[in-house]
């Protein structure tokens, strides 16, 4: 008798639990990427790219580059919660931004003083995946986000996936989701840093002006429209400026967040790779704070390798050119706070000696060990 | 009349414990940040006079300690206080079962009404007071034994994403915000002493201090890396919904480690409460040694249910609650402590 009315109580709980809400996936509308750029009126401007199941896969359309195998959302609304709203409405199935891959965020809006609150938004959206990559695109994000389209694989999902991680094992682009950007934002410690992306045809234009960021980028022709190269430095919940592709590389190498690179020097392209991590040890008791940086770098060389102390002092001053370019801008991407903040005892002592204030003064003391790698 | 043994209850305490220590300091009370690692280890001094009087209740060589002690008290006051630790218990069950409801609305895809949520859980409080403390206590023990292997697993596995400056400034938002969490930590280990208190003899002999020092030192390490995960933002003042995802996706981790955290973490608070309704259940049957088993888990699920689901203003001020436990149930537990060695003071003479 007990043992039956077990029985009955436990297939209570299963039926319970069980499918009368199951949410079937043909019911959702998975958002892969979205596109945000400020309009006019101080609205925002969101874009959004949904996958269609479908039987056959369906030919690229032509006018716009974008496969037909997704479909495409523009809303304008105030703010972000509101465009999110209308989306909803716009959509014939339920919105789901659990499955986003990639957020880019125009590089107008990212310097407006408003985009920390946009940041937040984006980041305390229920069941929006915060692992997201986030790329700050130097025009329309929403015409980048058009442009985006399975150029190797057969997925765009997989193809966001698989460029950032050939990029950021490269160091081509820092290593952040929206949970860092978010955080660091919100942290005491070090500034956030996210993906720089721009079309191809800015990249002509910006090249033609300043020749600095798209350096690489803007030396090849490709169906590819969309790039990635360098980085988007924030500080204070807003963009505050950019690092260049060799000050990205730097910047990675710097935090230990490469696993080789390649680098350029005395007419010979090195593959570098970090002979153990770079230890940084700031001391910040003096007037102006001094920031140790001890780097091991195995270096192999395709044809002859370059004299070890050219290579050194070009290291050097790619590495200190990269910390300048960010002191210069007020912000300090490199995870440098976080070894500076443990002489400290609370945050209250830490926010008063005013760490983004004292970088833009740090010494640099650099000791670069290099060796060569031998087959 | 339910009971269980003492031994059973060790390994109860050790599990539900360390699973309210680390809900506590993620998402009850986070106000020690990166420095919330050393609350639960300071929380176990604070508790050590009460985890004296818990040694001197294990002398007792027949039946709970509780039994004892409440013998010798007037029968209205004996009645007062087990009525005030099975309450006790059935409002932390409730806060926590709430908690459950909203993790699982977090992380599935879905708006259910809290309701939905409860009710089965309700059912499984049912089912496990009508299994008993023992079923709970072997379960916990095979648990403590499985369990730290995945823990470990996903700490290797994601070695590389912790960051140790974040662990940094060493006192996180200063000593007041720790002293408090600490106080937060003894009260949840106070708590877990009235179920101590409950069990009964058992043949094999068992470690009070044990019981209570190892959640201490295990929920430390996990609170460790989970300061190393991300960042302490003092400034911001992150929703409880926030803080929940933040503990079950922080989005800087791999989903597969995280996943895995996931079912522990769900698992683990379905022993807490499952630990904490027995508990109530049997200071219930304590008061009222005649009713019937089925009688009891009928009240304690409904009861427990009905108080996640209308989510009353006090299950909200849960976490606050937690800080006055301490005293509150160490003078619970020492005053009766204290009639009881008077009165047998007095027959002795």
């Amino acid at each position: 008798m007990k043992k039956g009315l077990f029985c009955v109580l436990i297939w209570i709980c299963v039926l319970l639990c069980g499918c009368s809400q199951a949410s079937q996936v043909e019911n959702h509308s998975y958002v892969l990427a979205m596109g945000l750029d400020a309009a006019e009126g101080n609205q925002l401007q969101m874009t959004v790219l949904v996958p269609k199941i479908s039987a056959a896969p369906q030919p690229e359309s032509e006018s716009k580059g974008t496969s037909s195998n997704y479909t495409r959302f523009q809303i304008t609304a105030e703010d972000f919660e509101s465009a999110l709203s209308r989306l909803d409405w716009a959509s014939p199935r339920d919105v789901t931004l659990s499955q986003i891959k990639l957020i880019v965020i125009s590089q107008e809006l990212a310097q407006d003083p408003n985009c920390r609150r946009l940041i937040e938004s984006i980041a305390q959206t229920e069941r929006l995946y915060t692992a997201a990559k986030v790329a700050v695109c130097r025009g329309d994000a929403g015409a980048f986000i058009e442009k985006l389209h399975p150029a190797i694989g057969t997925r765009i999902s997989e193809e966001i996936d698989a460029m950032y991680e050939h990029y950021t094992g490269s160091g081509y682009l820092p290593d952040s989701s929206l949970a860092d950007l978010y955080y660091q934002t919100e942290s005491v410690y070090s500034d956030p840093m996210v993906s720089y992306a721009f079309l191809a045809e800015d990249a002509k234009a910006a090249s033609a002006l300043s020749g600095s960021t798209e350096e690489i980028s803007s030396h090849y022709e490709s169906d590819i429209s969309n790039r990635y190269l360098g980085a988007a430095v924030f500080s204070g919940g807003r963009m505050v400026g950019t690092l260049n592709g060799t000050q990205t590389i730097m910047a990675n190498l710097l935090r230990n967040e490469v696993d080789a690179v390649r680098y350029d020097c005395g007419g010979q392209s090195l593959n570098m790779i970090p002979a153990r991590a770079t230890y940084v040890r700031v001391d910040p008791r003096g007037e102006v704070p001094v920031i140790h940086i001890n780097m091991h770098l195995s270096v192999a060389a395709q044809e002859q390798m370059p004299d070890e102390n050219l290579l050194r002092e070009s290291l050097k001053a790619d590495l200190l050119r990269a910390i300048r370019s960010a002191q210069a801008m007020k912000a300090e991407p490199f995870a440098f706070a976080e070894k500076a903040a443990r002489y400290f005892p609370t945050f209250a002592a830490w926010e008063t000696y005013d760490w983004s204030e004292r970088f833009q003064s740090a010494e640099i003391v650099m000791d670069l060990h290099i060796s060569r790698s031998d087959a | 009349m339910c009971v269980f043994g003492r031994n059973r209850a060790a390994s109860m305490i050790t599990a539900a414990l360390m699973m309210r220590l680390f809900v506590g300091m993620t998402v009850d009370f986070p106000a020690a940040h990166n420095a919330a690692w050393m609350c639960p280890l300071l929380g176990f001094i604070i508790f050590i006079p009460v985890l004296f009087a818990l040694r001197m209740c294990t002398e007792f060589q027949s039946g709970s300690s509780w039994e004892q002690i409440s013998g010798s008290l007037p029968r209205t006051l004996k009645n007062l206080f087990s009525g005030v630790f099975s309450l006790l218990f059935a409002y932390d069950a409730a806060s926590v079962l709430r908690l459950g409801a909203s993790s699982s609305n977090i992380i599935a895809l879905g708006d259910d009404t809290v309701h939905l949520l409860v009710v089965p859980l309700g059912i499984v409080i049912a089912v496990v007071i009508l299994l008993g403390g023992d079923a709970l206590g072997d379960s916990a023990r095979i648990a403590l034994r499985i369990l730290p292997l995945p823990i470990l697993i996903v700490i290797l596995v994601q070695i590389g994403k912790y960051r140790v400056g974040w662990l940094t400034p060493i006192f996180g938002s200063g000593i007041a915000d720790i002293l408090q969490g600490s106080i937060y930590c003894a009260g949840s280990m106070a708590l877990f002493g009235l179920n101590w208190m409950i069990a009964g003899v058992d043949r094999a002999k068992t470690s009070t201090v044990r019981c209570f020092l190892l959640p201490a030192i295990g929920v430390a390490v996990l609170l460790l890396m989970h300061g190393m995960s991300a960042p302490a933002m003092p400034q911001n003042n992150l929703s409880r919904a926030a803080r929940i995802e933040l503990v079950l996706s922080n989005g800087r981790m791999s989903l597969y480690p995280q996943f895995v955290l996931n079912i522990l973490w769900y698992g683990g608070l379905l022993y807490l409460m499952c630990t904490e309704t027995m508990s109530a259940a049997a200071y219930l049957s304590a008061i009222i040694p005649k009713l019937k088993r089925q009688w009891i888990a009928l009240i304690i699920a409904a009861a427990v249910s009905a108080a996640a689901i209308f989510n009353p203003v006090w299950l909200k001020i849960s976490p606050r609650l937690m800080g006055i436990f301490y005293p509150l149930i160490a003078a619970c537990i020492a005053l009766p402590l204290m009639l009881y060695s008077l009165k047998k003071r007095r027959v002795a003479k």
